[in-house]
């Protein structure tokens, strides 16, 4: 379900955000209120709650043991999902992930991928034969705009907090997990929307109905740019494209301070 | 102070007219809605601490186009039911060749009266009618639709302190949409000023304290 934007409300945030202001008092470069909490359940290895303003995420991660991909015998699996239940706005629909739902889902996978942020090959216990398989679910519980970093800042939290259960020969035993699963990179995605011709950080509900595009760069500690996703029918030119990742590398260092425990 | 009520909640066993909020069954009436008790002689009903806006004939509401059609728009109200303006209820007729939709193309804001509210829930609205008017302008607020008689105030006490003080065009839908008028730095007080009033709306000296948020607000800018 789509919802309608009355011309006069779409018009006056632009002109807000056009004249270096956002209508919640924030700068363009500016994010809102962050909480982290991790370790949220028992039952999931690890586990953690972002919100970021009124948007809230719930990343679990679960482990079992599976095959590995022919191409990758080596390798450890990820599998990312994420889920927008109705609960958490009223466009969201009950049923199958769609697109929305996806994308978010993707954007989280390849940024984690992307940086190498899990160890897949310390994940390996018989190559070729049996893989640790990961599981990472994405429940939004409460949708105010900017679900891509809630989301990543949710999983890699997550990540971070997971320990892994111990294996007994061919036995996984869940109630006792030990050592924390192998991460070595904390990649953090910023998202910019472009309202008019301005670009400002973290997009609220209200900026997200209205935007023209929006960008998401994922980073890593060195700085390095390690995914990137463009939405929305606008377009942002070359100079834009460049400006925003020079921001966004440097407001992750911001965040990746939020992950230190 | 009012009593909060819980649904089920057996409210009274004496008969009584019922208003919103509340049912009678198994000789008795029950709370409906989680809300405050608003229990006066012969009367009772529940005032919702939350929820969608419910229709109401006479009502003023805010709402946008989001469709038009030949002989009618369809408006969102932010209500569960399909609320339609009849082309016959525009506040005039058209001209030559014009289509309804170059009169009201979807996005439009409308400030319409609640004409009818049929049995099945259909709700038909008129832009005939002594107040009402087509939005050109400004930036329309969500509130909770249950806080908007403390938004507007005993006799409009409240929303003319907003008006007055904050120095801008303000109207409140009974649908829980409060549309703003005026300058960007005087919009963002007027909302702030909402935002405290949905917050606080059970105190008590609440329209002072107002008049002097604002007037401080505005002497910072």
């Amino acid at each position: 379900m789509l919802e309608i934007i009355a011309d006069i409300k779409r018009d006056y945030i632009k002109r807000i955000v056009e004249s270096g202001k956002r209508l919640d008092g924030r700068g363009p470069d500016d994010y809102r209120e962050i909480k982290i909490e991790r370790d949220l359940y028992k039952t999931a290895e690890g586990s953690a709650l972002v919100s970021i303003g009124g948007t809230q995420v719930i990343a679990g991660v679960k482990m079992i043991l599976g095959e590995p991909f022919p191409d990758m015998p080596n390798q450890g699996v990820l599998t990312t999902s994420a889920e927008l239940i109705p609960m958490a706005s009223p466009t969201f629909e009950a049923g199958p992930p769609k697109p929305p739902a996806i994308e978010v889902a993707r954007v989280v996978d390849r940024g984690i991928r992307e940086s190498g942020a899990i160890d897949t090959e310390k994940l390996c216990i018989v190559e070729g034969e049996k893989v640790w398989v990961v599981f990472l679910d994405l429940h939004v519980l409460d949708y105010d705009g900017n679900l891509f970093d809630a989301s990543t800042l949710a999983s890699i939290s997550a990540l971070l907090s997971a320990k892994m259960p111990k294996l007994e020969d061919d036995r996984v035993i869940y109630d006792e997990r030990k050592d924390p699963l192998p991460v070595k990179e904390k990649p953090i995605s910023t998202t910019y929307a472009k309202i008019g011709g301005t670009v400002v950080l973290d997009p609220s509900l209200e900026e997200e109905q209205v935007l023209d595009a929006r960008l998401t760069l994922a980073t890593v500690e060195s700085g390095d740019l390690c995914a990137m996703q463009k939405g929305g029918s606008g377009a942002f030119t070359k100079e834009e494209v460049l400006n925003t990742i020079d921001r966004g590398i440097e407001k992750a260092k911001e965040l990746r301070k939020l992950l230190k425990v | 102070m009012r009593r909060l009520v819980i649904p089920g909640e057996l409210i009274t066993e004496r008969s009584v007219k019922l208003g919103g909020g509340v049912i009678a069954e198994d000789g008795g009436v029950h709370a409906s809605t989680l809300g405050l008790l608003d229990e006066r002689e012969g009367y009772v009903r529940v005032i919702p601490l939350s929820g969608r806006y419910n229709p109401k004939e006479g009502d003023f509401v805010i709402g946008v186009v989001s469709e038009a059609q030949n002989t009618y728009w369809v408006l969102d109200i932010r209500s569960p039911y399909r609320s339609i303006l009849p082309g016959s209820e525009f506040h005039r007729e058209l001209r030559g060749n014009e289509r309804l939709r170059d009169l009201l193309p979807v996005g439009s804001a409308v400030y319409a009266r609640i004409k009818e509210v049929t049995k099945t829930k259909g709700v038909f609205t008129t832009l005939r009618w002594r107040g009402t008017r087509v939005l050109n302008e400004g930036y329309l607020l969500d509130v909770s639709p249950s806080k908007i008689p403390r938004i507007i105030g005993k006799k409009d006490s409240m929303i003319n302190v907003l008006r007055k003080e904050g120095g801008c065009k303000i109207i409140a839908g009974h649908n829980g949409v409060v549309w703003i008028e005026g300058s960007p730095e005087r919009t963002a007080i007027i909302i702030e000023a909402i935002r405290y009033i949905e917050e606080n709306s059970h105190r008590g000296g609440l329209t002072d304290h107002i008049k002097e948020m604002i007037t401080q607000k505005r002497s910072e800018i």
